[in-house]
């Protein structure tokens, strides 16, 4: 009777310590937001953007910037993801993602990446960037019109 | 009882009570013996190490149990490999952040590892001090431009900070004024806080249509 007390006691501890771990291990999670969370880069050129169904579209002549700034939860690297209608021509789109330290002392920006495909749903991928601490990070996308960012994960 | 009886017990307890005594007789030989012996190993040692001590008067020949980090951590001509006792107590590991300095030594080391694309080098070099002169605000200066194989290092020097900043944006971050469309990296080095004294930047810039290598997190220091 006491053996059998004793593994119950033992399984009960190893189970709560299991549970214990599980619930303090860091969760492999994703941030996202809707292309309107952002802003135009241009503030005169603001009125040429719209809320669609959470995206953005850009209903202006030529391109214009579109900012949509990323939340940090862990100072580190970010690889953000920008999914997009690209109207017309892949070039109609394209986007790059910055980090910027808190002072503005360091900035650093990857590349301006296109779609692959024009005239279609995508998503763009500009790169890696790496937050300092208290630094700050977006993705910036020029559009063409009838573009929009729907939305932006990372 | 009959007397015989008696002398027998008699005669077997004094057996008994003689053989006690030469056991005993022979086990304080033996501890004798051993007693000589370990004289012997105490004299022996006593003298190795008065001649130890001869041959090196460092004032301090057993290792202390703890070692003061600057001590462990300083290189010394007399440090001691293979001495565990001499290792600094161990931290616990806490949570790192990238700071501007780490992510600038990255890409310093990054750049400098590179071997020369003398092709590539030179007309990136070309372009690069082209484009950076026509991105420059006034007041700001491109001090030098040295290209390798895949990055090229930019040093320029800006007025205040708001110089740095519209150089910044018009070199690396405007698709219309860009140097060239690569991922690019750009730090104050120099002149942060000395208020009227020149703004000193190092950037580095990929090749055209690549980024910058990131980080390693193994890498955090």
């Amino acid at each position: 009777m006491n053996h059998m007390n004793h593994t119950k006691k033992s399984l009960t501890i190893l189970a709560v310590a299991a549970l214990a771990v599980a619930a303090l291990a860091p969760v492999a999670s994703a941030r996202g937001l809707g292309g309107w969370g952002g802003h135009a880069d241009n503030p005169s050129q603001a009125t040429s953007f719209s809320e669609n169904w959470n995206a953005v579209a850009y209903n202006g002549s030529n391109t214009a910037r579109w900012d949509i700034p990323l939340v940090i939860d862990n100072v580190g690297s970010l690889t953000p993801v920008a999914y997009v209608y690209v109207s017309g021509a892949s070039s109609n789109v394209s986007c790059s993602s910055q980090a910027v330290s808190q002072d503005q002392s360091t900035i650093s920006n990857t590349v301006w990446a296109s779609p692959s495909v024009g005239n279609a749903w995508t998503s763009v991928t500009p790169g890696t960037v790496t937050t300092v601490t208290n630094g700050s990070a977006e993705i910036a996308c020029f559009l063409g019109n009838g573009s929009k960012v729907q939305t932006v994960t990372w | 009882m009959k007397t015989s009886h008696i002398l027998a017990s008699v005669v077997a307890l004094a057996g008994i009570g003689v053989g006690i005594f030469i056991q005993n007789r022979c086990n304080d030989a033996k501890l004798a013996k051993l007693r000589k012996e370990l004289n012997a190993i105490h004299m022996e040692a006593t003298a190795a190490a008065a001649d130890r001590a001869d041959e090196d008067e460092r004032p301090q020949r057993v290792a202390p149990a703890i070692v003061p980090f600057v001590q462990a951590a300083a290189p010394s001509s007399e440090a001691q490999p293979n001495e565990p006792e001499h290792a600094p107590p161990t931290v616990p590991a806490k949570p790192h952040s990238w700071t501007a300095q780490d992510l600038s030594d990255h890409y310093a080391a990054a750049f400098t590892a590179e071997d020369e694309d003398a092709d590539w080098a030179s007309r990136a070099r070309q372009t690069a001090e082209e484009r950076v002169r026509a991105d420059l605000p006034a007041g700001s200066e491109l001090r030098s431009v040295e290209c390798r194989a895949s990055i090229c290092r930019i040093e320029t020097s800006h007025a205040d900070r708001d110089g740095f900043r519209e150089f910044a944006r018009r070199a690396f971050n405007d698709p219309t004024t860009g140097v060239w469309n690569g991922g690019s990296f750009s730090t104050i080095v120099s002149g942060n806080t000395d208020p009227g004294t020149p703004i000193v930047v190092v950037s580095y810039l990929a090749r055209e249509g690549s980024n910058l290598p990131p980080p390693d997190p193994s890498e955090q220091p």
